[in-house]
């Protein structure tokens, strides 16, 4: 028996799905990837340093923040420059403000109708003018708050190595903060609808890699986590990812130790659960989930957590002096090779650059969230299959994932 | 008929999907637009059988696979109105750095096995079909596509004022990049961002393609204007050769101005 879904709507990119089950046994159950390769480390070679973070945050425009960072902490790596903490702290509201903003585009637009049996955003949204107009509320905060501090809320301008090219309004800043209330209640409302859906009962064991630190939910930096406790730094352990690459696809495929595994909002909860701020941590526990959990469909719950605790650790960084950033700073060049981690929407991103005296790109690589857990879904899949051949029960697992195609090829 | 809402596609080719987002973070507004719409080909939307003919079509990307192609002449084949979006789809973008180099090197260096690989030469997507409109930029500006989509729907023909990047970067009171010997392309680049590169301290690097790229009418040939070629100069005293060539690649900016 063979099943095929041409296209897979609601996700980033154009995908589709096709599976070879021969008496009960799946003998294949493969993501298709329908876009071509924009070829973008490619591009990068014998371009300056600087460049880097600017070309590849058109790597993704849903998280282009996240690429810009990346790339821009992997330059650092390889100068051997630390911005200061006030540098780090705008960093990091950056994320979580991508997180925000990826996540509600996410939970809310591509998967809710998983969940309530509405196959067309139109529908859901007539159907739920409340919720729609809370999500919308959510988005609109973290794209002007990025819009603020970057330049704009797709593709950065004001960041760059070793700093920022210009210092955010202080005066918006605080204008936008005024509605922090109306759209922490506004994320409230909508976890409390979230916490009420139907996520089945779907359980695979698998491993769960995020970035952790040991006092803080890790987003801009710490060291690789994985589920065997094992704590290891990017620069090690991007070497420990395998990367595949077969003659027919554009997306590479990941492993760690010979294994699929999962990045992400679940495998970041799953890691480091107890380091949720207050508010997301009781909504946390309101959610009567076991943890760790082994439901990849929960991955749309776990991201609706993070954007609860997204908001609730913006509030604190807001406490920064934003003036003692690193303002247009000097960079001093030298040879080198340095790796980036970050944690994106969708998982750990890596960025690895080798740099020649003059700081021009002699090698880079970038490995994306969706690239790392393609293979992980695929498993899930198999398993998914033996139970269901429903299409639309397909389709929930893969949108759970959030894949992101044009991150996955770049 | 005529009650009936014109019809709408949004359509990606191969790209990072941000001018999508562009249009999905205009938030309530996109809500406003989607009343007097309707909206029949969206990623948004599953098992609606597409229709064979659309009012109006808005297609972001490039043609990087064969896919790519076979999409964009079929949706060309059934919009009445194709608006190309962003400067992938506009000028060529990101991708067409590739056009510059060796693009065999750029797949190689990516991928180890290429059989199957398809490594198309990046164009604008009016090289491949007709395009009755342009809404420039990488990411394009959301208020630009509200406005523009908003004339186009009120039966209007929408016009982006001939004004360089300059224009908006002196009324925002920028300091000048190229006064302060630094590279930009502000005096040869579409305005109507807002300069907001400049606005943000980064220099204009031309996402929104030149302000008069002018052709021989006889041979097609691109004639340099001579605010083209004062920029290079002024470029040249600034800048090495290979520095200046680099920044006329990033967008796909070359081939449309010498």
């Amino acid at each position: 028996m063979r099943i095929k879904i041409d296209h897979i709507a609601r996700v980033e990119g154009h995908i589709g799905f096709v599976a070879n089950i021969l008496k009960n046994d799946i003998k294949k159950a493969r993501i298709e990837v329908l876009e071509g390769a924009r070829l973008i480390e490619g591009l990068l070679i014998g371009r300056s340093y600087d460049e880097a973070p600017i070309i590849t945050s058109r790597i993704c425009g849903i998280c282009p923040t996240v690429n810009n960072i990346t790339s821009i902490k992997a330059m650092e790596a390889a100068l051997d420059i630390k911005p200061n903490q006030a540098t780090q702290d705008l960093r990091k509201i950056l994320l979580w403000a991508q997180v925000i903003q990826s996540h509600a585009l996410h939970f809310f637009f591509l998967s809710t109708g998983d969940f309530l049996g509405i196959k067309n955003d139109l529908e859901l949204i007539k159907k739920h003018p409340g919720l729609t107009k809370k999500a919308i509320l959510l988005r609109d905060f973290a794209n002007r708050l990025i819009e603020i501090i970057a330049g704009r809320a797709i593709h950065p301008l004001t960041t760059c190595v070793a700093g920022f090219r210009k210092a955010p309004n202080q005066r918006e800043i605080d204008d936008l903060m005024k509605k922090y209330p109306e759209v922490l209640n506004a994320m409230i409302d909508l976890t409390n609808f979230f916490i009420k859906l139907d996520y089945t009962d779907f359980s695979r064991k698998t491993e769960y890699i995020a970035l952790s630190k040991l006092n803080e939910y890790a987003i801009y930096d710490g060291d690789i986590k994985t589920t065997d406790k094992k704590l290891v730094p990017e620069e090690i352990f991007i070497k420990d990812i395998g990367e595949i690459q077969k003659p027919y696809q554009v997306v590479k495929r990941a492993e760690y130790n010979g294994e699929a595994f999962m990045v992400g909002a679940l495998a970041r909860l799953n890691l480091q659960y107890d380091l949720l701020n207050p508010k997301a941590k009781d909504l946390l526990s309101k959610t009567g989930m076991s943890l760790p959990n082994y439901n990849s469909i929960r991955n749309v719950l776990a991201q609706v957590i993070e954007v609860v605790h997204a908001l609730e650790e913006i509030k604190k960084l807001m406490k920064t002096d934003f003036s003692r950033i690193n303002l247009n700073p000097r960079v001093y060049l030298k040879p080198g090779y340095g790796v980036g981690a970050t944690e994106a929407p969708r998982g750990t991103l890596y960025h690895a650059y080798q740099i020649d005296k003059k700081g021009i790109i002699r090698n880079a690589n970038v490995i994306t969230p969706t690239a790392q857990f393609l293979a992980n879904l695929e498993e899930d899949l198999k398993v998914l299959l033996n139970g269901t051949h429903d299409e639309d029960k397909i389709k929930m697992m893969i949108r759970a994932y959030d894949p992101c195609i044009s991150c996955a090829t770049h | 008929m005529q009650n009936k809402k014109p019809t709408l596609a949004i359509v990606s080719l191969t790209c990072c999907e941000g001018c999508q987002q562009a249009i999905l973070d205009l938030g309530e507004r996109l809500l406003a637009l989607l009343r007097k719409v309707d909206l029949v080909e969206f990623s948004w939307t599953e098992d609606e059988p597409e229709p064979d003919k659309y009012d109006l079509a808005i297609i972001e990307g490039s043609v990087v696979c064969k896919r790519d192609l076979k999409r964009l002449k079929q949706v060309r084949k059934k919009a009445g109105i194709l608006i190309a979006l962003g400067a992938c789809a506009c000028l060529g973008g990101i991708p067409e750095i590739k056009n510059y180099s060796d693009k065999m090197k750029a797949v190689k260096y990516v991928y180890k096995n290429i059989s199957n690989i398809d490594n198309i030469e990046i164009k604008p997507l009016k090289k491949y079909v007709n395009i009755n409109f342009e809404i420039p930029g990488c990411p394009p500006d959301k208020n630009e596509i509200f406005e523009i989509l908003n004339q186009v729907l009120a039966g209007r023909v929408p016009k982006i004022p001939l004004r360089p990047v300059c224009y908006e970067c002196l009324l925002a009171d920028n300091d000048c990049f190229l006064l302060e010997n630094k590279m930009c392309l502000g005096p040869i680049s579409l305005g109507g961002c807002k300069a907001v590169c400049p606005s943000s301290n980064y220099r204009c690097e031309g996402c929104r393609g030149p302000i008069d790229a002018k052709y021989d009418k006889k041979t097609g040939k691109l004639i340099p204007s001579e605010n083209t070629l004062n920029l290079l100069k002024k470029l040249k005293k600034i800048a090495s050769k290979q520095q200046i060539e680099m920044l006329l690649h990033k967008f796909g900016m070359k081939d449309d101005i010498i």
